[in-house]
């Protein structure tokens, strides 16, 4: 225990040493500046004219803008490597449950947890791995959570192991294993973040999205079998996607309902999702929304295939047929402290996907 | 605030001018559009000599759409201005409005692609205004008349190509991954 603690405390004294160090070359480096600028006073006052200014800022937009494309680009093209089956990645959907070996799970009902875009690896952070537990003891003894899913991977397995682009990841990750600051932190989660909308964005394109669904649902078929489902016992899948993985949810559930044929639910919590996904197969889809959430509220905007302007879109043509249930959860943020996953909204979550669950259990 | 956008307007219009590519773009351009759907090609399993061959067909194509959309609006240039009919020079000097279609390729990423292609091709219109301001002295508003119908054309042009071959290669790649599972 009293070593425990020693090492705790020496953790939390090198935190705060480095912390110290930041600062000191944070302010070494604006004395600099400054220094340099007085020097230089004449020409540091024709680099924050107006002019050139404007022009470091355009230039720094369209390089933004290209650099967004072709990291796109680049990741369609793994995505395709992979469907494509160069790599022998993706097997036969066709030969999925056919193992005798295996035990048969003695559940009917098949949860499915997709995490949101700040997922980096399969195990998920200790709040939403709460919120996970909550949600497991919630659900009828007949079903099972099926967690631990990288939404945003092809293979099985992290970022950090992902094909193409683990080069880039495991650099990060040791850099920020190595180097906890906040900058380090902060440039780790944009870096993950923006992949992850990447992939969010391929699965919501009506080019590439059929691909990258297929893969997807693939993905999950296999951890299905893996847990003993099969589809002569079991009775549905429900997939449950927080944020971006609402998106991944909607965009793999009729490829899924194909390949493990039975029944096919969403479940979206603060869903951030496209009404791109094709859902004329799918019967069920809920939203769990908080009245306060900013992302789902902006995702409207940035995905127009949910406003009413767009009446043959396909979240609306599937709205004209099927009823959108709706679990509005007054006070609720996309995150943090007031979050989905906060202790104070946790067990209204938690009973929206249970009442939600029970609602469409026989029907 | 008008004022300051007429003066932007003009300077971008003396730029275009002083570029002077000519017709020369427009095959980039047609290139630059092919190569933004080569997925749809890839997807569908064509071989690269194939693959070669529908690209260069395509940016011909749409070269061509081009060129139409620019011998268009000289003819408007001719019944609307009286400027005398010179295609061939109209053309060299209304090329380089067309320079925002050498980015086309970026339309190959991912969601943000309508986005990018309806900002890309409102730019070549836009440049197509300032040159008829900037070389042949036409005002905007009249200059909107003159190059509405080429552009026009252009678009359905475009639109007619993506619907019979990218956008038939999308659907049958959709049908295709269907069926796997």
């Amino acid at each position: 225990m009293t070593g425990v603690i020693a090492a705790i405390q020496h953790h939390r004294n090198h935190l705060r040493c480095s912390r110290r160090l930041v600062v000191i070359v944070l302010v070494i480096v604006a004395v600099l500046g400054l220094l340099s600028i007085s020097a230089l006073r004449h020409d540091a006052s024709l680099i924050f004219r107006r002019e050139v200014l404007d022009e470091v800022t355009g230039v720094t937009v369209a390089v933004v803008l290209i650099v967004t494309a072709l990291a796109g680009v680049y990741s369609v093209m793994a995505d395709f490597v992979f469907w494509e089956g160069w790599q022998q990645g993706l097997p036969d959907p066709s030969h999925l449950f056919e193992s005798s070996e295996r035990m048969d799970s003695p559940h009917r009902h098949f949860v499915v947890y997709l995490d949101g875009i700040h997922q980096t690896e399969e195990s998920h952070p200790p709040r939403v791995s709460d919120f996970l537990d909550v949600l497991e003891q919630g659900i009828n003894a007949d079903m099972l959570l099926v967690k631990g899913i990288e939404a945003y991977t092809i293979m099985p397995v992290g970022l950090r192991a992902s094909s193409y682009s683990q080069w880039f990841w495991q650099r990060l990750f040791a850099l920020q294993e190595q180097h906890p600051i906040g900058l380090i932190r902060f440039l780790c989660a944009f870096f993950v973040q923006a992949n992850n909308v990447i992939k969010v964005g391929i699965s919501s394109d009506r080019r590439y999205g059929p691909v990258m669904n297929y893969e997807l649902a693939l993905k999950i078929a296999r951890r299905l079998e893996g847990v003993g489902f099969h589809p002569s016992r079991a009775s549905r899948v429900v997939l449950v996607g927080y944020s971006g993985g609402g998106e991944m949810a909607i965009g793999a559930a009729a490829m899924l309902q194909k390949i493990c044929h039975v029944p096919v639910q969403v479940i979206t919590v603060c869903g951030v999702f496209s009404g791109n996904g094709d859902l004329t197969s799918v019967d069920h889809v809920a939203m769990v929304v908080g009245s306060r959430d900013p992302v789902a509220t902006l995702g409207r905007i940035a995905y127009p295939g949910r406003l009413f302007l767009l009446p043959l879109s396909n979240w609306n043509r599937w709205q004209r047929t099927r009823s959108l249930h709706r679990y509005s959860i007054d006070g609720m943020s996309h995150n943090g402290d007031s979050g989905p996953f906060s202790d104070h909204y946790r067990g209204q979550v938690v009973a929206a996907i249970c009442r939600e669950l029970e609602l469409t259990t026989d029907r | 605030m008008l004022q300051s956008i007429s003066a932007g307007l003009a300077g971008m219009g003396e730029l275009l001018v002083e570029l002077d590519v000519g017709v020369g773009l427009l095959v980039g351009v047609g290139a630059s559009m092919s190569a933004s759907h080569l997925f749809a090609l890839l997807a569908n399993r064509l071989r690269p000599r194939q693959i070669l061959f529908h690209m260069v067909v395509d940016a011909l194509v749409l070269s061509l759409a081009f060129l139409i959309g620019i011998v268009s609006h000289s003819l408007m240039l001719t019944l609307v201005a009286g400027v005398p009919l010179q295609p061939i020079t109209f053309g060299n000097r209304m090329g380089v409005a067309l320079w925002p279609g050498l980015f086309y390729v970026l339309v190959a990423a991912p969601y943000i692609s309508d986005l990018i292609a309806v900002t890309l091709l409102a730019w070549v219109h836009l440049n197509v205004l300032v040159l008829l301001q900037s070389v042949y002295g036409v005002p905007l508003e009249k200059g909107l008349i003159i190059s509405l119908p080429g552009y026009v054309l252009s678009l359905i042009l475009i639109g007619l190509l993506f619907a019979q071959r990218w956008r038939a290669s999308y659907d049958t790649l959709a049908r295709e991954v269907a069926s796997l599972s």
